[in-house]
């Protein structure tokens, strides 16, 4: 089976290729566009169908948000209805506070690593899937395989493999390599960058999927005429390919940055933001606050700040990128 | 707690205790209950303030009820009722055990290397060398744990500041005292100190503490300073030959100067159950002497309130006589007035030991955290 | 291109050796599993006979048959309420032109910029002032809400792509508008809808923080959850624990294997940018 629609097309190709579908009210009729002025006949769906998407958003999603931003300028200890304003105090506590600098700093750190190898290793993966090789199902499948794990197995996982006796530092030995041994989760030099590789082994297939997804639209044709007049393969795929799946590289860009400015689970089941929080991100001080210190209008105002934080670069993002792709 | 709900449920047909656990969130999840009013009937109340669901925080809010009234109320002793009460007073709990930290000791692995469990500090720092020179690690630290990282020097505080100093506290509330100026310097010192004698695990930092328990029951680590319900843990999954000794860790070259350090954990009464009677009924019941034995037994820890129903653990012989001679401590952040010293704690043994502060730092945090109240 | 050659052997085989390097943390995760608890077989050993025995033993002692049942529940029913609602919302979206869908289409978008955080304490008094909390529904409503920007999100990048040809025809017929949504451009969705499913199922089957706070009790635990409370209670023991983390994803595993194909279609066709 072929895919129904087609996407845009770098050709400018917008009219979608329809099967026809017998489920199709009035498909027994002649398929001949009536004469009439587009205009009238356009579809315009009611404002109601949106209701119940809108009405559950708005209640569990935006209202609550507000509420808590609302809290964030109050001394409201998260138990009792009582709640008096204190301005901005809560925010000037949290500048007071080191750890929140520096998760800022691990967020930033720690995104764009994971943002960077998770689409170049992702990248690679599809691009070397979509060559004519014989297992590429097989394989597909294998770099697939992390996705489905739950985010604390995965972390758990990563926790036994990098322990000082772990499973690395044993298979660099075997290898001969003792001298690289490291303690990749108590070194706080090390340990951002082995949480990196966790969220990126786990998410590096799920990029892969994005991108062979662009790929399939990219026409062999176009690939070999430029073979043809002579540009060899990284050139073909720099200056054609890539170019030809922008639309799955801005989506992918979009959900590994948004994704990793508010990372949570991993981090949390590997390290708890540890040690002396050298791991610690936004997300992890803010739940810390908010559940271990029990500071709720503290843990507020950090919320607030990475919200405004992840809205800022999600909307850069979007408008840098919007016109090209999305809408 | 599943250990002792079927025989008050063979004694009470009809009645059914759903237990549950909470594991590691209990207090994150208890904590946003009671405030929605949803908590469970019955529950863990830990002693002291520090933390968000404790007698002194909770109980002050009127989350818990007023248990001094009960009929078994009069027979709990004066260190867990003073622990288990809000700050006006009233018990809101039935205390079931008292944890303490001290040293957790493969008995056949020391043997094996010709030690013994030591008395006194020097005879620690010796065992550490001892256990070095048999190519073993003394005492195992998984630091990657958090709540791991506080144990040698609340261990190390009983002796040194809160056994000789039982005021302390309240002193550094009024300004008078502080970690800096205290023999916390000495303990943390003293803790660098088997740090620089190798007597821990390399790379404690990056170690579970999963990884200590596994070490333990393998001898191939000799001891770790724990609290006294982990003897359970570690026998749990070990060899069946396994046997461990429990010892209060020493601070001095006295032994008769060593206090052990310990903590009340009861369960009390959501003010605002629907089943008030049957409550108490339940509370009533695990006050008796039967079933705190039991319970202690199925925890691996020591009684509150054993009556004179006799516990065969080690463990709990060894507080017993501590709580005999009078020389227990209470863990220090049960009474600190603010939430953010104990992870001032975490934070700064971690960095202690990846040698990213010097043990004043760590002080002056800690002192920060607790003049912020 | 389409010729088998040396170069493209080469780069199978490199394929290959990525896939296995890959595969050894999982196989790391077997082989744990597997072991018997007193041996040390090293790091990447396996100790015979392979005690399969624990894969039973963790099923039973972290209780995860009911917790299995409690999240494909939540799971189902979340995800075809996600697939209901964001399908019509987006077909709104994507067919009007007037301000006011754009607007919401951006308060939608707001939806992937929430860190979560910000939200729970509010979202928990609020669930338990209406008497939900314990009740697998909460989850279910939460879970729905918020997976709706992804799926609106994409349900309407779909349809903006797609000319109202099919609508404009049946509109003439005088279809209503509810029957025209569900038996044409309903169907003309699917391959988004597969990937709106498959992704918020990973979604909502993987979430721990809310079924933790939401879901007391062990009648209603999910499968992370049971997890995470067996891990705490069993740290000390890494074929248990191990064993559990497999058994919580077999389901998942299960699904992925029979479906496939199918997953990676609905996101070829769903995803394409």
């Amino acid at each position: 089976m072929s895919a129904h629609v087609q996407g845009p097309d770098p050709g400018g190709v917008t009219a979608p290729v329809v099967e026809a579908r017998p489920a199709a009210a009035g498909a027994d009729r002649p398929r001949v566009r009536p004469p009439r002025p587009r205009k009238s006949a356009r579809p315009r769906p009611s404002f109601w169908f949106a209701l119940p998407a809108l009405l559950l958003f708005v209640v569990i999603v935006i209202a609550p948000n507000l509420q808590g931003f609302a809290y964030s300028f109050t001394n409201w200890d998260g138990f009792s209805p009582a709640a008096d304003l204190v301005g901005l105090k809560n925010f000037s506590s949290l500048f007071s506070n080191g750890n929140s600098g520096r998760a800022v700093l691990n967020t930033l750190v720690l995104t764009a690593v994971v943002t960077v190898g998770q689409n170049v290793l992702g990248l690679l993966l599809a691009l070397g899937l979509n060559a004519n090789i014989k297992t590429k199902y097989a394989l597909r499948l294998v770099f697939f395989l992390p996705v489905v794990l739950t985010p604390i197995v995965c972390g758990y996982l990563w926790k036994y493999l990098l322990t000082p006796e772990g499973s690395l530092n044993s298979a660099l030995s075997a290898i001969g390599l003792p001298g690289l041994r490291q303690d990749w989760l108590g070194n706080p030099d090390l340990v951002l960058f082995s949480v990196c590789a966790a969220i990126i082994w786990q998410g590096a297939g799920y990029s892969m999927v994005i991108y062979l997804a662009g790929l399939q639209s990219v026409s062999e044709d176009v690939l070999e005429a430029a073979a043809i007049d002579g540009a060899g393969p990284s050139r073909r795929t720099w200056s054609i390919t890539l170019p030809l799946i922008n639309g799955s590289i801005v989506i992918n860009l979009l959900l590994t940055v948004l994704g990793n400015l508010k990372q949570f689970d991993t981090v949390f089941s590997m390290t708890g933001g540890g040690p002396s929080g050298a791991s610690d991100t936004m997300a992890t001080i803010v739940y810390k606050t908010a559940f271990q210190y029990l500071q709720y209008p503290t843990a507020l105002a950090q919320g607030v700040i990475l919200t405004l934080f992840v809205g800022c670069v999600g909307f850069v993002q979007y408008r840098l990128t919007q016109r090209k792709a999305l809408v | 707690m599943n250990a002792v709900k079927a025989t008050f449920e063979k004694a009470n047909p009809g009645v059914t205790i759903q237990v549950k656990d909470y594991s590691q969130n209990f207090r994150e999840v208890i904590g946003t209950q009671l405030a929605g009013g949803n908590a469970p009937d019955v529950l863990a109340i830990t002693g002291g303030g520090g933390n968000n669901i404790s007698a002194k925080v909770a109980g002050d809010k009127g989350y818990y009820a007023d248990l001094s009234g009960q009929s078994w109320a009069a027979m709990v002793p004066a260190t867990p009722k003073e622990q288990l009460s809000n700050t006006k007073g009233q018990l809101v709990a039935v205390p079931m055990t008292l944890s303490s930290i001290g040293g957790i000791y493969n008995q056949g692995a020391i043997q094996a290397a010709g030690l013994s469990v030591p008395n006194t500090w020097s005879q620690v720092l010796q065992f550490c060398q001892e256990a070095k020179a048999k190519g073993k690690v003394a005492y195992g630290l998984g630091l990657s744990d958090t709540w791991t990282t506080q144990m040698i020097p609340y261990a190390l505080t009983a002796s040194l500041v809160y056994g000789p100093d039982p005021k302390f506290t309240s002193e550094q509330s009024k300004g008078t005292k502080s970690f800096s100026q205290s023999a916390w310097k000495t303990s943390l010192d003293m803790y660098m100190q088997m740090k620089g004698q190798g007597c821990f695990n390399s790379s404690p930092n990056g170690t579970p503490y999963s990884q200590v328990q596994d070490a333990i029951r393998k001898g191939k680590t000799l001891a770790t300073v724990s609290v006294a319900s982990e003897t359970a843990a570690i026998e749990l999954t070990g060899p069946a030959d396994l046997d461990l000794t429990y010892a209060a860790f020493p601070a001095t070259d006295d032994a008769s100067q060593t206090y052990l350090s310990t903590s009340t954990v009861g369960f009390g009464m959501n003010a605002k159950t629907q089943k008030k009677a049957l409550a108490e009924k339940f509370l009533s019941w695990l006050a008796t002497p039967e079933t705190q034995v039991a319970y202690a037994k199925a925890f691996g820890d020591t009684a509150a309130m054993p009556g004179d129903v006799k516990q065969e653990r080690q463990v709990s012989t060894l507080v017993q006589e501590y709580v005999d001679k009078d020389r227990i401590t209470v863990w220090p952040d049960r009474d600190w007035p603010t939430t953010t010293i104990q992870p001032e704690v975490f934070d700064g043994v971690q960095a202690l030991f990846s040698g990213r502060a010097h043990v004043g730092d760590v002080l002056k945090k800690m002192d920060a955290a607790f003049t912020q109240s | 291109m389409k010729r088998y050659t040396k170069k493209t052997a080469a780069l199978e085989a490199a394929l290959i050796a990525a896939a296995i390097i890959f595969l050894i943390p999982l196989f790391v995760l077997v082989s744990v599993a597997l072991r018997d608890p007193a041996g040390s077989p090293g790091f990447l050993g396996f100790t015979w006979p392979l005690k399969f025995g624990n894969l039973a033993t963790a099923w039973k002692q972290s209780q995860m048959g009911p917790s299995m049942l409690n999240s494909i529940m939540i799971t189902g029913i979340s995800v075809l309420l996600v697939i209901g609602i964001a399908s019509t919302a987006g077909y709104v979206i994507a067919r009007r032109t007037e301000r006011w869908s754009r607007g919401m289409f951006y308060l939608f978008l707001t939806g992937f910029l929430f860190p979560g955080q910000l939200a729970l304490v509010p979202l928990y008094v609020a669930f338990t002032k209406a008497g939900l909390v314990g009740n697998p529904f909460s989850v279910i409503l939460i879970s729905t809400a918020g997976n709706l920007p992804f799926g609106i999100f994409l349900y309407t990048a779909f349809l903006r792509d797609l000319a109202p040809d099919y609508e404009e025809a049946a509109t003439l017929d005088g279809a209503t508008p509810f029957r025209m949504f569900r038996s044409i451009v309903f169907p003309l969705m699917r391959p988004v809808t597969g990937t709106v499913g498959i992704l918020s199922s990973l979604a909502i089957w993987n979430d721990f923080m809310h079924p933790l706070l939401y879901l007391t009790g062990g009648s209603t635990r999910t499968a992370p959850l049971s997890v995470y409370t067996f891990v705490g209670e069993y740290s000390a023991n890494w074929p248990l624990v191990f064993s559990a983390l497999i058994t919580s994803v077999i389901p998942i595993l299960v699904a992925y294997f029979l479906m496939q194909r199918f997953i990676m279609r609905g996101f070829a066709t769903g995803l394409k940018g």
